[in-house]
C-alpha cells in the first residue's frame, strides 16, 4: 500500500475486534485439539477447557499407522489437484465468453447455466448414466462429472465484469485473439477470484464423501474423508442382537474411539491451512491493476 | 488466429478421448484390482471344468473392526465351509462392500438393474421397495425354490417342527409365499425359550456408600434420585446426578414401569392386543411422574433424544439410573470411576392404574434378509445353496466353529473356548480360528444361525446381574423389544398406509411426550392431545397391527 | 504490457472500427468464444440434464426398480397428488414458517458479518497478524458438524457455560437446550461462527480488485480511513455483495439440515423442525420416493422463483445481476 497512515484509535479499535475473532475462532481448535489427545473416558464427557487432561495418543497412531489411510489420503490429493485444475479451466473458459456483449444467445447460454444450479434428476438416473459411461467404481467417477461449478462460473464471471472492457478492445485492434486476450490479460488480472475459487474447490474436494459412497464401491481407490468416515461409522455399531461379550468389546472399542471424530478434524485439517497461504497471498495482498498500468 | 483456435480444439478434443479411453481401460478388473464384477453375466451359471456351478452374491463385511470376510482364506472354518460348496458342486463368486457403504450400493444397484448379483443381502431395502421387486419378478419367491429344488434339507429346516419353521411363517407374506430368507437366533434358558430385557439400572456402588436401600416402588426410586443428588453420590461437590436415559422414546423403563407398551403402537405379549401408550390407563400418572422428575431436576434434560449427549452424561460420572440390557457389562467402564457397578432393578409397582411390564427380547428372532434374484437363472444352484445354509455342518460352523479350535464339548455339551466366547477377536484374528458368525454371518454375507442357551452369557457377568436375569426370567406381563418378531410380512397396501402415517404420526407423539415431560404443555387440554394423534392415524395404525397380530397367532405355534 | 494506455488514447478510435467491423468478424468472434465454452457446456449437459428426467417421478407413484419413463409398462401418474399431500399436511405451516424463518435470520444476522470482517481485515496494518486472524477466521469452517452441534450442546446445557454466565448476573439457570423460543438463537449464531469467515474470502479477493490509486487520490483528499471505506472498498466489492445476496434471497426454503439434525430434540421440534429435517426423517421410515422429490422439487421451485425475482431487483436498484 502506498497509502501511510499514522497508528490511531481506528487501529486499537481494529486489533481488538481482530484479536476477539482470533479467540471464538482459535479456542475451539484448541478444544478440539485437547479433547484429541485427553483420557477418553474425560474426552467423552467434554470437561476439560485449558489443558489435556491424562495424556492419551491413540486415536491419532490408529490413524497414522493404518496403511489403507495412506493411500486414501494419496487419492485425496490427487482428486483435489486434477479437479481443481479442471475447475478453474472451465470456470475460466465458461466466464470470460459470457462477458462479451457479442456473444449471440447469451439469454440462452445463461439459462442453461442457471437451471441445472437449482435442479436435479436425483440419485438414480445419475446413478445409470455414470455406469453406462463406464465411470461406475472407477477414480473418473469422481473427477469428471466434477470437473466443473456453475457457482464459481458465475463468480469468476462476476470479477471478469470489473475489469475494464477499453483492454480488451485495445488489444483487439492489436490483433489478439480471444485466447490471447483471455490468457494474457483477464487470467494474469483475475488471480484473486482464481485464488477463491481454487481454495473453495480444495475444500470441497477434500471434505466431499457422497460421490465416493455413491460410485466406488471398490475401497481402494476411495478418498481419505471415505475412510475417516468409516472408521467413525464402525464405531457406533449397534449393540442389540450381538452376544455378551460381542457387545462388551464393541462397547470398550466405541468408548475407547469415541475421540476419534476430534484427531480427525486435526488430522485433516491440517493439510489444507498449510496449503492455504499458497492462495492466500493474492487475495491479502493481491494483484493490482495498477501493476499493469507500470 | 485459425490455428490457434484449431490447435485449442483439437487439444480438447485429444484431452477428452484420452479421458474416455483411460476411463474405460479403469473399469476393467485389471486396473481396479479387487473389484470382480461380474463382467460375464450372461453365462452365469454356467458350469466349469470341474462341474462346479458358479453363483454370484453379494453382501456388506461384517463391520467388525479386526475381521473381515476379505481374509477369510485363514480361517479354519471357512475352509470347512468351503468343503461344502466343493461337495455340492457350487462355485460361489463374491462381490463384498464395505459396511458403511453396502445400504447404497444395494439400493442403486437394484433400483438400475445394474451388476445385480443371483444372491444377496437385501435388509436395506424397505418393505415396500421388496414388495415391488417382487411384483416386477426381480425377486423370486424362496418357498418355490425349497419345494422344487431343495434335496429336503432347506425343506425340513423350514417344515413344522423345524428349527427355521418360525422364521418361515414370519417371512410369509400375505398369499403365502416366502420371498427372502433371514437369520435366526433363539435363547433358551433351564431348557425352554428364555430370554434377557432392558431395565433401569441403578448406581449399586452410591446405595450402598450412601446406606440406601433398593428402590422397591416408583416412589422409593424417586427418593433414591433425589438423596444421590442432595448427599453428592459422586462426590464432585456438585448436585449434579441425575437419571439418564431417553423419556422421547417409549422403550425407557420408567414407562413400563406404568405397565405402557414400548412403541407408539405395540403390545403385551401375553394379551395380544395391538395397543398404543397414549390409550394406556397408566399415562397420565407416567407424565405426572417424569414432570416431577424434571422439574426437580433429577433427569437430565440434554438426554432427550439419546444419542451422544446421552454417553456424555455418563461419562461425566452423574448417572444414578441408566436404562440398558440388564446384564450389560459396557457402562460402567464409560464412566471413569472403577467402583462404578450399575445394578438393574425390576419393573417397580408405579401406580394402581396398571401393573409393571418388563420389555423382553423376544425368545426367537428372526431379522435381515437375504434373496434370490431373476439373475439366478438355474434355480437348482439356489436350491442347493439353500440347503448348505440350512444344514448341520453350516449351523455348527458358524455358531460354533472347529472343535478344538474355537469348542469343546463337555459333558456333551457343546462350550465356546475362551478365543471366541471372550471376543478376542485380533487374537482370533491372527490365529486364524473364529467362528463363522463373526467371519461371514453377522448381518452380512450369510444368515446367522444361533441357537444357544442363556446359561453361558449368564456364566460371564457379575454375581449381582446374573442373580437379577435369572430371578427375572419368568416374569409376566412382558412386551416385546421389537415387534416385528412377531408380525407376518405386510401387505402392499399396509405398508403404504404405514409409510404415509408413521412419521407425522410420531413426530406428534415424541413432540407431545416431551413437552408434557418438560411441562411446556398441560396435562389439562388431554382430550385435544389425543385427538391430534387420532387425527393423524393413530387408530389406523393400530388397527393395521392388530391385522397382523391376528395373522401371525394363525401362522405360528409357540 | 502498456495495453492500458494504448486502450485509453484509442478507445474512441476503436468503438467507430467496431462498427464498421464486418459481419464475418463477428461470426468468427463467436466461434471462437463458443469453441472456449463448448466443452465445458458438454460436459454440463452430460451431467446434469441427461439425468433431470428423474424429476417426472415427483409426479408418479414411484418404487424402485420401475422405469422413469415408458410407453411400454403402465406408470402410476398421479400427477399432483404428492404436492397436494405435502401442502395440506398437518406440519407443512409449521415446517414453511420455521425453515424461512430460520433462512430470514441467518441472512439477517449471518449477511454482512464476512462483509464487515473483510472490510476490517483489510485495515489491519500488519501483515503478519492479518494473515494469521485470516486463517484463525475460517478454521471453524473444518469443525465437522457433529463436533460442532456437541460442543454447542455441553455449552448451552442447564450447568454449561452460557448458564454459569446466566448465573453470573443472579438470573436463575434455563434448560435452553429444550427450549423452542432458543432454539433459532443457537442455531443462528452457531451457523455464522462457523462461516463467516470462509465466506469472508470471496469478499477479501473482491477488495484486492479495487484499483489503488483510487485510495491514494481519496488520500490526498484528505478522505479518513472510515470515508475511503464507505465511499471506495464498499463500492468496490458491491458487485459482489450482490450476486451473494441475490443467491442467498435463492435459498430462502434451503437450511443446514445437518446442523439442525444434531442441535434438535422433539421438545424444539415447534421451531426447528425444518423442511430438510422432515424429508430426513421420511427417509428412516424408508421408501417414498416419489413423496421426497415432490418435496424437493417444490422448495427447490420457490428458490429458483427468488432468485429470479432478487435478480431482478438488484438490476433494477443497483445495476448487478447474476447474469
Amino acid at each position: 500500500m502506498t497509502v501511510k497512515r499514522k497508528f490511531n484509535a481506528g487501529d486499537i479499535v481494529i486489533n481488538l475486534v481482530m484479536i476477539l475473532v482470533c479467540f471464538i475462532t482459535l479456542y475451539p481448535m484448541y478444544y478440539v485439539f485437547i479433547l484429541s489427545i485427553s483420557d477418553p473416558v474425560v474426552a467423552a464427557s467434554m470437561k476439560v477447557y485449558f489443558y489435556p487432561r491424562g495424556l492419551y495418543f491413540r486415536s491419532y497412531s490408529i490413524l497414522a499407522t493404518d496403511g489403507k489411510m495412506w493411500r486414501a489420503y494419496g487419492y485425496t490429493i490427487f482428486y483435489v489437484v486434477a479437479n481443481t485444475l479442471l475447475v478453474l479451466l472451465t470456470s475460466i473458459t465458461c466466464a470470460y465468453p459470457l462477458t462479451s456483449k457479442k456473444l449471440m444467445g447469451r439469454k440462452f447460454v445463461v439459462a442453461f447455466l442457471l437451471v441445472p444450479m437449482y435442479f436435479g434428476g436425483g440419485l438414480i438416473p445419475s446413478f445409470l448414466l455414470i455406469s453406462k459411461l463406464g465411470l461406475y467404481n472407477t477414480v473418473w467417477a469422481l473427477i469428471i462429472p466434477s470437473c466443473f461449478n456453475i457457482w464459481y462460473i458465475i463468480l469468476t464471471r462476476t470479477f471478469f465484469v470489473g475489469i475494464p472492457e477499453s483492454l480488451r478492445e485495445s488489444a483487439q485492434i492489436d490483433g489478439a485473439n480471444n485466447f490471447t486476450i483471455l490468457s494474457r490479460i483477464y487470467v494474469p488480472l483475475s488471480k484473486p477470484i482464481l485464488a477463491v475459487v481454487g481454495i473453495y474447490t480444495i475444500v470441497g474436494v477434500w471434505n466431499s464423501w457422497f460421490t465416493s459412497n455413491v460410485y466406488q464401491p471398490d475401497t481402494s481407490i476411495q478418498p481419505l474423508q471415505m475412510y475417516l468416515r468409516r472408521v467413525l461409522v464402525q464405531q457406533t455399531v449397534d449393540l442389540t442382537k450381538l452376544s455378551q461379550a460381542e457387545a462388551e468389546a464393541m462397547a470398550r472399542l466405541k468408548l475407547s474411539n469415541n475421540q476419534l471424530k476430534y484427531s480427525m478434524i486435526i488430522f485433516t485439517t491440517l493439510p489444507v491451512i498449510f496449503t492455504y497461504p499458497f492462495f492466500q497471498k493474492y487475495f491479502v495482498k493481491g494483484v493490482m491493476l495498477g501493476s499493469l498500468k507500470g | 488466429m485459425e490455428k490457434k483456435l484449431w490447435r485449442y480444439l483439437s487439444v480438447t478434443l485429444a484431452v477428452l478421448l484420452m479421458m474416455g479411453v483411460l476411463s474405460a481401460c479403469a473399469t476393467s478388473p485389471q486396473t481396479t484390482g479387487s473389484s470382480n464384477k461380474n463382467k460375464s453375466k450372461g453365462s452365469n451359471q454356467a458350469a466349469d471344468k470341474a462341474g462346479s456351478k458358479t453363483i454370484h452374491i453379494m453382501g456388506p463385511e461384517t463391520g467388525n473392526p479386526h475381521i473381515h470376510f476379505k481374509d477369510r482364506e485363514k480361517y479354519s472354518s471357512w475352509k470347512e465351509f468351503q468343503k461344502l460348496f466343493k461337495e455340492k458342486g457350487l462355485n460361489p463368486k463374491f462381490e463384498v462392500v464395505a459396511n458403511d457403504q453396502y445400504q447404497t450400493t444395494l439400493q442403486t444397484r437394484m433400483a438400475s438393474a445394474t451388476d445385480m448379483p443371483d444372491f444377496l443381502n437385501v435388509t436395506g431395502l424397505g418393505d415396500d421397495t421388496i414388495l415391488n421387486f417382487v411384483d416386477k419378478g426381480t425377486i423370486l419367491p424362496v418357498n418355490q425354490i425349497i419345494d422344487e429344488h431343495s434335496d429336503g434339507t432347506a425343506k425340513q429346516f423350514f417344515a413344522e417342527g423345524g428349527k427355521g419353521a418360525r422364521s418361515n411363517a414370519l417371512n410369509a407374506a400375505e398369499n403365502g409365499n416366502v420371498y427372502w430368507i433371514s437369520q435366526i437366533q433363539a435363547t433358551t434358558y433351564d431348557g425352554k425359550p428364555g430370554s434377557t430385557n432392558q431395565v433401569i439400572s441403578v448406581r449399586k456402588d452410591w446405595l450402598d456408600k450412601l446406606n440406601l436401600e433398593v428402590p422397591k416402588t416408583a416412589d422409593d426410586f424417586y427418593h433414591m434420585l433425589k438423596a444421590f443428588r442432595e448427599k453428592d453420590a459422586n462426590g464432585n461437590g456438585q448436585q449434579d446426578e441425575v437419571l439418564a436415559f431417553n423419556p422421547a422414546a417409549w422403550n425407557n423403563g420408567i414407562a413400563q414401569w406404568f405397565g405402557l407398551v414400548n412403541e407408539i403402537s405395540c403390545f403385551v405379549i401375553e394379551d395380544g392386543k395391538a395397543v398404543s401408550p397414549w390409550y394406556q390407563p397408566g399415562i397420565k400418572d407416567y407424565f405426572k411422574y417424569l414432570n416431577k422428575l424434571a422439574k426437580e431436576g433429577l433427569m437430565d434434560t440434554s438426554t432427550i433424544g439419546g444419542g451422544d449427549p446421552l454417553d456424555q452424561v455418563i461419562a461425566e460420572n452423574k448417572a444414578g439410573a441408566i436404562f440398558d440390557y440388564c446384564m450389560q457389562t459396557w457402562q460402567e467402564p464409560g464412566t471413569g470411576d472403577p467402583d462404578a457397578a450399575y445394578l438393574p432393578i425390576g419393573p417397580l409397582k408405579a401406580t394402581d392404574a396398571a401393573e409393571p411390564i418388563l420389555a423382553i427380547e423376544p425368545p426367537y428372532l428372526s431379522y435381515n434378509r437375504w434373496a434370490f434374484t431373476k439373475e439366478c437363472k438355474d434355480l437348482d444352484v439356489a436350491g442347493t445353496l439353500l440347503d448348505i445354509l440350512c444344514s448341520d455342518k453350516y449351523m455348527e460352523l458358524t455358531q460354533w466353529g472347529i472343535e478344538g479350535e474355537t469348542y469343546e464339548v463337555k459333558d456333551g455339551e457343546k462350550k465356546l473356548l475362551p478365543i471366541a466366547l471372550n471376543a478376542s477377536w485380533e487374537q482370533a484374528a491372527k490365529e486364524g480360528k473364529e467362528i463363522g458368525d463373526l467371519i461371514w454371518a453377522n448381518g452380512s454375507i450369510f444368515p446367522k444361525r444361533r441357537f444357544v442357551p442363556m446359561e453361558n452369557e449368564i456364566s460371564i457377568v457379575p454375581e449381582y446381574k446374573a442373580e437379577f436375569q435369572r430371578n427375572i426370567i419368568d416374569y409376566h406381563p412382558t412386551t416385546p423389544l421389537g415387534k416385528e418378531n412377531y408380525f407376518p410380512v405386510p401387505t402392499q397396501e399396509q405398508v403404504q398406509r404405514r409409510l404415509e402415517l408413521n412419521t407425522d404420526l410420531g413426530t406428534q407423539s415424541s413432540q407431545l411426550a416431551t413437552q408434557l415431560i418438560l411441562g411446556q404443555i398441560s396435562m389439562d387440554d388431554w382430550d385435544s392431545h389425543i385427538q391430534s394423534l387420532k387425527d393423524l392415524g393413530l387408530d389406523e395404525i393400530l388397527k393395521i397391527d392388530q391385522t397382523l397380530l391376528d395373522r401371525y397367532k394363525k401362522n405360528v405355534k409357540d | 504490457m502498456n495495453a492500458g494506455t494504448a486502450a485509453q488514447k484509442n478507445s474512441r478510435a476503436s468503438e467507430k472500427r467496431f462498427q464498421k467491423m464486418h459481419r464475418s468478424g463477428l461470426l468468427r468472434e463467436n466461434a471462437e468464444l463458443y469453441a472456449m465454452m463448448l466443452p465445458t457446456l458438454i460436459i454440463i449437459f452430460l451431467f446434469c440434464y441427461i439425468p433431470i428426467y428423474g424429476i417426472l417421478i415427483a409426479f408418479q407413484d414411484y418404487s424402485p426398480g420401475m422405469p422413469f419413463f415408458s410407453f411400454t409398462q403402465d406408470i402410476k401418474w398421479v400427477g399432483l397428488k404428492h404436492f397436494k399431500r405435502f401442502i395440506s399436511g398437518p406440519f407443512f405451516g409449521r415446517i414453511m414458517t420455521n425453515t424461512i424463518s430460520l433462512s430470514f435470520l441467518n441472512l439477517l444476522f449471518g449477511f454482512w458479518p464476512p462483509i464487515l470482517f473483510a472490510l476490517l481485515l483489510n485495515e489491519v496494518r500488519s501483515v503478519r497478524f492479518k494473515k494469521f486472524t485470516q486463517t484463525a477466521s475460517y478454521l471453524p469452517y473444518f469443525i465437522s458438524a457433529v463436533v460442532v452441534a456437541g460442543m454447542v450442546l455441553s455449552f448451552v446445557k442447564t450447568d454449561g457455560l452460557v448458564n454459569n454466565i446466566i448465573a453470573l448476573f443472579g438470573e436463575s439457570r434455563k434448560s435452553l437446550n429444550t427450549e423452542p423460543k432458543a432454539f433459532p438463537v443457537i442455531y443462528t449464531i452457531t451457523n455464522i461462527w462457523k462461516s463467516f469467515g470462509f465466506n469472508s474470502i470471496l469478499y477479501l479477493s473482491a477488495i484486492t480488485g479495487i484499483d489503488p490509486s483510487l485510495y491514494e487520490s481519496a488520500y490526498l483528499d484528505g478522505a479518513t480511513r472510515w470515508q475511503s471505506m464507505w465511499h471506495i472498498t464498499l463500492p468496490g466489492i458491491k458487485p459482489t455483495i450482490s450476486i451473494m445476496l441475490i443467491m442467498a434471497v435463492g435459498s430462502l426454503l434451503s437450511s443446514n439440515t445437518d446442523l439442525i439434525l444434531l442441535l434438535y430434540s422433539p421438545a424444539t421440534y415447534p421451531t426447528a423442525d425444518v423442511i430438510g429435517t422432515y424429508v430426513y426423517r421420511l427417509g428412516i421410515e424408508g421408501g417414498q420416493f416419489s413423496y421426497t422429490t415432490a418435496i424437493g422439487l417444490l422448495s427447490t421451485v420457490i428458490n429458483f422463483l427468488m432468485v429470479f425475482a432478487s435478480n431482478k431487483a438488484s438490476d433494477k436498484i443497483a445495476g448487478y445481476s447474476l447474469w
